[in-house]
């Protein structure tokens, strides 16, 4: 692949520049200090878990339609990269709420929900390990993709709809979010972003070529 | 205002998943071409 190398060294470059949006040209925020900053690649975590989810969304829709595997490898990859930015959304946020909400973890809308978007792609992944039957297996975790992406939306209109404590900086204003440190999150997004898609084509490569082995072992008996 | 130690945390642990997964991925991806091409030669 002609593409990847040039963006593994975009995406690196990327992160070390939003580290220092982050950490350099963002202002440290007055009533939360320092710990504020986690803010930004929380932030970006969250979008790139919610459009890999996306993702997997549509290419499920697209596997089920034209019976192409190449999308059920997309779908697949996206699913396991999303998990893992979900993975980080749910380990920062307490880090973060434990110095200023005081405790750890509390059953808050927002957080409950990405919880449950964490075990449905949790479940998609476990599903797609136990049926042996590649067919039979990508159909099943298409009906998963499609099915489970109804949580993202939910998760992201729940401090919308339901009491909350979660901050909303997504709304008319940024949330009375500084310019500076709006630009710092939209390029954080932009960077995790890049490594979305160098993630993207080494995973997809990854699945195609198993599913070569597999059909080379089924060529030889 | 004294939260760097949870700062800290916090971007530790961005950094170890990101770093494990995109290292882990090419590792993977190498390991399946070497099989590839040695099923293919077979």
């Amino acid at each position: 692949m002609k593409l990847q190398k040039p963006l593994d060294i975009a995406a690196i470059v990327l992160i070390i520049a939003a580290l220092y949006m982050a950490f350099m040209f963002a202002p440290v925020e007055r009533m939360m200090g320092a710990v504020q900053k986690i803010f930004y690649f929380h932030v970006a975590s969250a979008w790139i878990a919610f459009f890999a989810f996306f993702i997997t969304f549509v290419f499920s829709i697209l596997f089920l339609v034209k019976q192409n595997f190449l999308f059920d490898d997309i779908a697949e990859s996206s699913a396991e990269i999303g998990i893992m930015f979900c993975t980080i959304v749910l380990i920062t946020g307490p880090i973060w709420a434990r110095p200023i909400w005081g405790v750890w973890w509390t059953w808050d809308p927002r957080l409950t929900t990405t919880t449950i978007l964490w075990f449905i792609y949790a479940g998609y992944i476990m599903l797609r390990k136990f049926i042996e039957e590649a067919d039979k297996r990508a159909k099943f975790a298409a009906a998963i993709g499609i099915i489970g992406f109804i949580d993202v939306p939910i998760v992201f209109f729940s401090i919308r709809w339901w009491r909350t404590i979660h901050p909303n900086v997504v709304q008319k204003g940024g949330g009375g979010l500084h310019p500076d440190m709006l630009k710092a999150m939209l390029f954080a997004i932009f960077a995790f972003s890049v490594l979305y898609a160098a993630m993207m084509l080494k995973r997809v490569r990854i699945a195609s070529l198993s599913r070569r082995i597999d059909a080379i072992g089924e060529n030889n008996g | 205002m004294g939260n760097f130690g949870y700062l800290f945390a916090g971007y530790t642990v961005i950094f170890v998943l990101l770093g494990a997964y995109f290292f882990s991925l090419g590792g993977r991806l190498k390991n399946l071409e070497t099989r590839v091409d040695s099923l293919e030669n077979r």
